[in-house]
């Protein structure tokens, strides 16, 4: 086997691993050479400063079958690169020969392969991210992919292509059977050079600059391509793979433009886009197109010469700017084209209609928008139409085609930040100024630092559409901003809104809130099929995060209209509460309403555990029914790694093989871990395991005894590979309820 | 359901789970042998796995247990695990029963032996004499005489008897248990006129063949036998043209690794291999196959434990890996599994692609793997 050279030219080479400047890196390290991952060895460190990460050389065994998919190793070295600034690490094979598998992302030529080793944004996947968690997801991946399970067949087959950087809109005439290769005429976008808009060429009064050559490609095996063409010279050797010439097509093309007519002149002087379909078969869901566009760097004249087909004009007819045919052909001058490739979307053709008559009630709040997506901009023009709130919008998209679908914006704003087009829309509609901050709040630049700062402090309501946990609880947890918050979103199958809302005094939080909805999820038989979801994404581009949901306009309205009426009625109280609308197959709309409940929260050094009066009640209920014996259950919760917080969610009932006497309690495991895998599915994951409950008898305190130390010892040795600590939770007579953290010290809560 | 082999960290000591398609259990060997008053003991508390892995699937009784040969180290402690018929004394409540005992013949006809040895003889006879829950694997004419003393005739209990050379009945690759095993020893060879029962050579070795879609694997048991007995295996089964029942994606390494089971010689490096072994090794081994030392961890050269005459032995191990090498294979020792820290057990899971051993993702559990958001619309970032 041999190593990839890149590893050795990264940085330089560390010995001792406290020299690592990323954290995550000196957690994997130490994990993995406490052994707390097993079947995983650190080879060697490097540290770039230059490029501000970190690098841990494994070597990982893999769970691998013997029948092979792809050709990967036992042993498979790979380097772990973590930027000093936390974010996204990338995952490397240092093998030179890695195959070339689905789910990885583009790497420019000479540099070794990259795993995508997780779909989810980084935001999100970084509240569980462990040196362990990074490890388990390299093994998952590379065993998935040499059982060939990496291509989950719910999505679509994987792109011929790499990225493109540019993206180019096409209407879907373009890509109709025609005899003659159909010419468009492409616009840049003002806002955003790499964005090109394009129109058919009939089309008058747009001055062209690019011209559009289509071509369909046969269907051909799904034998990916490791990068892009970039010359034409490149792209015509692919697509003689498919059967085309292009240089013919090419050929044909440019002799029929050539001529000293304006429109000649004119198309001429444009760049060429050759726009080709290439048919991807899948046996699972019939034929699937890839897009590309490759545009030229030369003029559709110039490339002309080049090919020998036109000559410049330099007789005394005419403007000397045209092309004339050049006959007899010349042979064609031996000069590298470049094509630059785009990622072909096509145009929207469907109208949105906005469904929502006004109703007036003046309301001159402040309020702060964040996620201008298709929830935030209806229920932000739905309450602006009724002349509620005073607005600011923060969103970090640009409008890409097929969100109109489901948008309050319309075709007419593609291309332009999100943010920009909804504050310009709710201006139109209030007649005053909407502000509008285009940045990502996570990473915010420097610009916008202060116009944010002033949007949160002088805001009476944050409303959060996002749609993306991270960002709710980045939102809750804003230092010195004391509006009260609001959080709004769509279940994954688009049947279910939910609108989560902190009490005036912010005693309840919307990560309170989060973890009472979990619970409710699990516990309310109403809410079994909540976060369900039937059909996978639908792709509107070639990578690996381009899904967007399958969501009925019409849903997607009536549940914005549903969550505006909800603001403007919780906006009336003080109180926390969470909402849920379902949509009902037979067209009926169940409401459950859940009053939030009070929280209490205990602090370690290191974690703060937050567990609300309900689940008290709940496991106080639960040892009253078993008195005068003693009960216990496994406790689920919500882990963020990031910001240190166990949010307690559940507490199950005892297994039935468990046996409570007055003077013990052992937990039982059947069916266990099919009611955590249960729970776990009814909240996507997003609770899990996170320790053990038990009574105690009427006379005894809450304080833990020996046993109690015992199981928390065993507890914190299961929960180490996940970077966790073991909770015990005790209940006692008189509602008396202790928690015990097990850490390396152990720390024992205070007691209620 | 696919199938499934969990192998236990017990040092040189057996006990192998066989977790077959259809939810049936069966245990090869039962040696509890970890010291419970020992903390730095790091072998398994095998009862409690056991148990545990019992209750989580409400069952009390395992299908089968087989004991391969009644080694100590191969049977420790089973008199205090599992429920037994023959006397009340092994009856009570969390006691393990055991619908079908499967034993040599020499477990039947041996004196003198001790401890658990002697409560599963005991039991072995028990169940002979009462005519079920019982396979003896042997010749059938070697168990005539002690029907006989026992009032018994040899037509009476024939079918509970399995001669090396045939499949044990009731398993076939073809019904949902989709696995049948082949059972290559004790062989007539070797049990002729034995004044002295040697224990290992009268070891049950067998092959387990399953099926997963259309692909066979096959694991190859090899109990404690040692490289003559192998050798006459192997001769034996290509004089029957039967050399398939000795192909192998999963090796059960013999006797702990112990050079003996290779060729007569330790060698300084590596043992060099009889010939029977060496075309076991290395030409009946599937691609990627799996070999499994149950063993403590292979000692390091010029270590105390590298000059100790007890197994694993170094050069043996130099060998198992030449082999793995040659076959993209893995050598695997259970005290080693998933770390030598702190040894579990280890699975290697039947798929319809072959052998699969499982490292991290059994430890780890219930933890989520989740690569979709729970919310509409956050994709695209």
């Amino acid at each position: 086997m041999k190593l990839h050279n890149w590893w050795n030219d990264f940085g330089k080479e560390l010995s001792d691993p406290d020299k690592l400047s990323s954290d995550l890196a000196k957690e994997l390290v130490s994990q993995v050479t406490n052994y707390v991952v097993p079947g995983v060895n650190i080879v060697s460190l490097r540290q770039s400063a230059a490029m501000g990460c970190s690098g841990v050389f494994i070597n990982i065994e893999v769970e691998r079958p013997q029948d092979l998919a792809y050709p990967i190793q036992a042993v498979e070295p790979i380097a772990v690169i973590l930027p000093f600034d936390k974010r996204q690490p990338s995952v490397l094979s240092l093998r030179e020969d890695f195959p070339d598998t689905p789910h990885q992302n583009w790497v420019p030529s000479g540099k070794p392969r990259a795993l995508c080793i997780d779909d989810r944004p980084w935001e999100e996947a970084r509240l569980t991210a462990t040196g362990f968690d990074i490890v388990r997801r390299i093994q998952v991946w590379l065993s998935n992919a040499s059982r060939g399970e990496l291509h989950d067949t719910a999505q679509p087959p994987e792109p011929l292509f790499f990225f493109s950087a540019r993206t180019i809109v096409l209407p879907s005439s373009a890509m109709m059977e025609n005899p003659e290769p159909v010419e468009l005429v492409g616009i840049i976008h003002e806002d955003n050079p790499n964005f090109v808009f394009t129109i058919e060429a009939s089309y008058v009064g747009v001055p062209p600059n690019i011209t559009v050559v289509a071509i369909k490609a046969r269907p051909q095996d799904q034998e990916r391509i490791r990068h892009i063409p970039n010359s034409l010279s490149s792209l015509a050797s692919e697509l003689e793979n498919c059967g085309i010439d292009l240089y013919d097509k090419l050929k044909t093309v440019l002799r029929n433009w050539a001529g000293i007519e304006d429109s000649e002149i004119q198309r001429l002087s444009t760049r060429l886009a050759i726009v080709v379909t290439f048919p991807l078969a899948t046996e699972q869901q019939g034929p699937v197109n890839d897009v590309r566009a490759f545009i030229t760097d030369q003029s559709a004249g110039e490339i002309g010469v080049a090919l020998g087909v036109l000559h410049t004009n330099n007789s005394n007819v005419g403007d000397c700017r045209a092309y004339i045919a050049a006959i007899p052909v010349r042979e064609p001058i031996n000069q590298e084209l470049r094509v630059e490739s785009a990622q072909v979307h096509y145009r929207v053709s469907r109208e949105i209609a906005a469904m929502l008559s006004g109703r007036k009630k003046p309301d001159n709040r402040r309020a702060v928008l964040v996620g201008a997506g298709s929830l935030g901009s209806q229920l932000s023009l739905n309450l602006a139409r009724e002349g509620a709130l005073a607005w600011t919008v923060i969103d970090c998209d640009i409008l890409l085609p097929h969100n109109t679908v489901r948008h309050a914006l319309h075709f007419d704003d593609i291309g332009t930040q999100k943010a920009n087009a909804l504050a310009n829309k709710i201006s139109g509609v209030l007649d005053e100024r909407v502000e509008p901050i285009c940045c990502n709040l996570f990473h915010p630049d420097s610009g916008s630092h202060d116009r944010l700062e002033k949007a949160f402090k002088d805001a009476e309501i944050i409303i959060d559409t996002s749609a993306s946990v991270a960002m709710s609880r980045h939102l809750c947890d804003l230092h010195n901003v004391h509006a009260r918050r609001i959080c709004a979103f769509f279940n994954p199958a688009g049947t279910s809104a939910v609108l989560m809302v902190e009490n005036t005094s912010r005693s309840i939080t919307l990560r309170d809130l989060e973890a009472q909805y979990y619970r409710n999820l699990i516990c309310d038989r109403r809410l079994i099929h909540h976060l369900e979801t039937e059909y996978p994404g639908v792709r509107y581009s070639g990578s690996c995060r381009s899904l967007t949901n399958q969501i009925p306009a019409s849903n997607a309205a009536l549940l914005s209209a549903l969550i505006s009426q909800g603001v403007k009625r919780v906006l009336e109280t003080e109180d926390a509460s969470i909402s849920i609308w379902t949509l009902k197959d037979n067209g009926e709309i169940e409401l459950v309403n859940f009053d939030g409940t009070p929280v209490t929260i205990k602090s370690t050094d290191e974690w703060k555990i937050v567990y609300d009066d309900e689940l008290v009640s709940n496991i106080m209920a639960v040892r009253s029914e078993k008195l005068p014996n003693e009960t216990g259950g496994a406790l689920l919760g919500i882990t963020d790694m990031n910001a240190k917080f166990i949010h307690l969610v559940h507490a199950l009932s005892q297994p039935e093989d468990s046996s409570g006497t007055r003077s013990g309690f052992e937990r039982g495991v059947f069916d266990l871990r099919n009611q955590v895998t249960k729970a776990m599915t009814m909240t996507m994951d997003q609770v899990r395991y996170v320790g053990e409950w038990h009574s105690h008898p009427e006379e005894a305190l809450a304080t833990p005894s020996p046993t109690d130390l015992e199981q928390l010892n065993w507890l914190r040795e299961e929960m180490e590979f996940e970077g966790l600590n073991g909770l015990v939770a005790i209940a006692a007579a008189d509602g008396s309820f202790s928690l015990v953290l097990s850490s390396d010290v152990l720390a024992e809560v205070s007691q209620n | 359901m696919t199938a499934k082999i969990t192998f236990h960290p017990l040092g040189n000591a057996d006990c192998t789970r066989l977790d077959l398609s259809d939810g049936q259990k069966l245990l090869i060997d039962f040696a509890d042998v970890r010291n419970p008053n020992d903390p730095s003991d790091l072998r398994v508390d095998l009862a409690k796995e056991l148990t545990d892995d019992l209750r989580a699937s409400k069952r009390d009784h395992y299908d089968v247990v087989l004991f391969t040969h009644l080694d100590d180290d191969h049977c420790h402690s089973a008199c205090d695990f599992f429920w037994l018929d023959h006397a009340i004394k092994y009856q009570g409540a969390g006691r393990v029963k055991i619908r079908e005992l499967w034993v040599p013949a020499a477990a039947i006809l041996e004196e003198g032996s001790k401890d658990s040895a002697r409560v599963i003889r005991q039991e072995a006879r028990y169940r002979l004499k009462k005519g079920n829950g019982i396979r003896v694997f042997s010749r059938p004419e070697k168990l005539k005489d002690w029907l006989a003393e026992n009032g018994l005739s040899l037509e009476s209990r024939k079918h509970l008897i399995t001669d090396a050379g045939q499949f044990v009945p009731g398993y076939s690759t073809d019904r949902p248990e989709k696995v049948k095993f082949f059972i290559h020893s004790p062989f007539g060879w070797r049990q002729d006129e034995e004044a002295i029962i040697d224990r290992n050579q009268d070891s049950v070795v067998f092959q387990a063949t399953f099926m997963e879609g259309h692909r066979e694997t096959h694991a190859m048991f090899m109990s404690d036998i040692d490289y003559e007995s192998i050798d006459q295996i192997v001769e034996t089964t290509k004089r029957h043209r039967n050399t398939e029942r000795l192909l192998w994606d999963v090796f059960k390494i013999p006797h702990h690794c112990s050079y003996l089971s290779i060729g007569p010689e330790k060698g300084d490096e590596e043992t060099k291999p009889s010939a029977g072994m060496k075309w076991l090794c290395e030409t009946q081994a599937r691609v990627r196959g799996v070999m499994m030392s149950t063993s403590d961890s292979i000692p390091v050269k010029g270590s105390d434990e590298d000059n100790n005459p007890q197994p694993p032995h170094r050069q043996a191990a130099a060998y198992y890996k030449r082999v793995v090498k040659m076959i993209d294979g893995t050598f695997k020792v259970t005290m080693d599994l998933p770390s030598p820290r702190k040894p579990k057990p280890s699975t290697i899971e039947i798929t319809s692609r072959g052998a699969t051993p499982l490292g991290g993702s059994v430890i780890v559990g219930a933890s989520n793997v989740t690569t979709s958001t729970t919310r509409a619309g956050s994709a695209a970032k």
